[in-house]
């Protein structure tokens, strides 16, 4: 290669973005016709291009939905008009049928019995093999509920970042330290309100003005029936050095979790 | 270079009202495509994209108030996709399964001699003289050392042909952030595979 690396790169994009503008116009799949003389620059084009194949296929995309799939999200789009309007009894516009209402409302009954019976099986263990004290698990996004009904006030305002390496020491084998957050996340402070276990600790945060809960245990308390997302809470998980952190939001993405490090 | 990096983007589902089934299913079955490129990015998997695009879409449905009217109903369902996939992606490392890839099957069986180590040579697989397969896995097995945003960007612009200003949007990242994601995701690929090739020799 005669060229500066940079400079290589930016011939080949330009030339790769030649053969596919031929390739696209129905031009034939040979490299040669680039008017390109560099071997190394062919060379490259050319296995970028057999590069480019086994990507497509590997990945091609459907054209689009199947029509059960289209089906699916019309059901639902009229089980939430159904919700919406209170006292109509008929089907909602475009003759939808109340039948996913119906189905959705069996799903949360067989829900809320898969948690009332996950829930006593896990009481049922603890009395057994362990003799501790009664401690209900509670699902994640209901512990956040709980603590944001009781107006979202942490138990422990900690500004001590060494109080705070302690408590995770002390109740979870590891300290920890909070990284310095971004413009618009606030930790408030710690609470312990239970979850996965009575150990948990729970760090309280404001993210953008929203309420944000993340939780800390030791990994072998993790219990992946208490993590479930909502429609209105997300529910993100993480585990390393030996502890499992969860964070329960309302934001579409983990906004916390990165900043709870061991401490150095 | 194909197109300027900031030119505007016309991605099919921008500015619409998604209060009507018939326009959210319509801008779905438009958008659908390059949702389930995002998917199989992020996951590595082709085959589980579809799912986690219909999730996304079913949670789309139940979150239509928060779309905000005259944004782009692409770029905000992309979001939604990203979000399942990384659900998805966690969930399986929860789970602690093992893919059936011939690579990592190789890893299971402590680098078992009787797995061969599939040879890559571009030109060979342009010749036909090694099967597709091989040098899909050597492709697949470099595509999961890229980034997720360079790998969303490459596979967008490869299998969809998008514009980087159309990558920009779907993603929101700026259009030159996604043409130096391609370009450079591609050399890396290329010196992976070239390495892999150096040491299978």
């Amino acid at each position: 290669m005669s060229s500066s690396q940079p400079e290589f790169d930016a011939q080949f994009e330009a030339d790769l973005e030649r053969l596919r503008d031929r390739l696209r116009a129905g031009a034939a799949e040979t490299t040669s016709e680039t008017g390109e003389t560099d071997a190394t620059l062919l060379d490259a084009l050319a296995e970028q291009h057999e590069i480019d194949q086994s990507v497509r296929r590997q990945f091609e995309a459907a054209t689009g939905p199947t029509d059960a799939q289209l089906a699916e999200l019309t059901a639902r789009f009229a089980a939430r008009s159904d919700h919406k309007s209170s006292g109509h009894a008929g089907p909602a516009s475009g003759g939808f049928t109340n039948q996913p209402r119906k189905i959705s409302l069996l799903l949360a009954v067989a829900a809320a019995v898969a948690v009332a019976a996950t829930a006593a099986l896990w009481r049922g263990q603890g009395l057994g093999g362990r003799n501790e004290p009664y401690f209900a698990p509670t699902p994640l996004t209901d512990l956040y509920k709980q603590v944001a009904a009781a107006g979202f006030e942490p138990y422990y305002q900690c500004e001590d970042p060494q109080r705070f390496a302690e408590v995770f020491r002390i109740r979870q084998g590891v300290p920890l330290q909070l990284a310095a957050m971004p413009e618009g996340t606030r930790m408030l402070g710690l609470s312990y309100p239970g979850g996965l276990s009575r150990d948990t600790t729970a760090m309280l945060c404001m993210v953008d003005g929203q309420q944000v809960m993340a939780v800390v245990d030791r990994a072998d308390r993790d219990d992946a029936t208490l993590a479930k997302s909502t429609d209105a809470l997300h529910v993100f998980r993480d585990q390393r050095d030996g502890l499992v952190f969860y964070e329960i939001s309302p934001h579409e993405q983990p906004r916390v979790l990165e900043y709870l490090q061991p401490l150095d | 270079m194909g197109e300027p990096p900031n030119q505007p983007a016309a991605v099919p589902g921008a500015s619409i009202r998604i209060d009507d089934p018939e326009e959210f299913a319509a801008r779905y079955r438009q958008v659908y495509p390059q949702m389930t490129v995002i998917a199989a990015a992020i996951v590595g998997d082709r085959s589980v994209a579809d799912d986690i695009v219909q999730e996304a879409a079913l949670i789309a449905v139940e979150k239509r108030n928060q779309f905000t009217p005259g944004a782009s109903f692409a770029g905000w369902l992309a979001a939604i996709v990203r979000n399942c996939a990384l659900n998805y992606r966690r969930k399986c490392r929860r789970r602690r399964t093992f893919p059936a890839d011939p690579a990592h099957l190789r890893d299971l069986h402590g680098g078992d001699a009787a797995l061969p180590e599939a040879p890559l040579d571009a030109t060979a697989v342009a010749a036909g003289a090694v099967p597709h397969e091989a040098f899909d896995d050597q492709v697949h097995a470099a595509l999961a050392e890229l980034s997720d945003e360079a790998r969303c960007c490459l596979l967008l612009r490869t299998v969809q042909d998008l514009t980087y200003a159309e990558i920009s949007q779907l993603l929101d990242i700026p259009a030159g952030t996604a043409m130096s994601h391609v370009h450079r995701a591609r050399s890396t690929m290329r010196r992976r595979l070239a390495d892999r090739e150096t040491k299978s020799v």
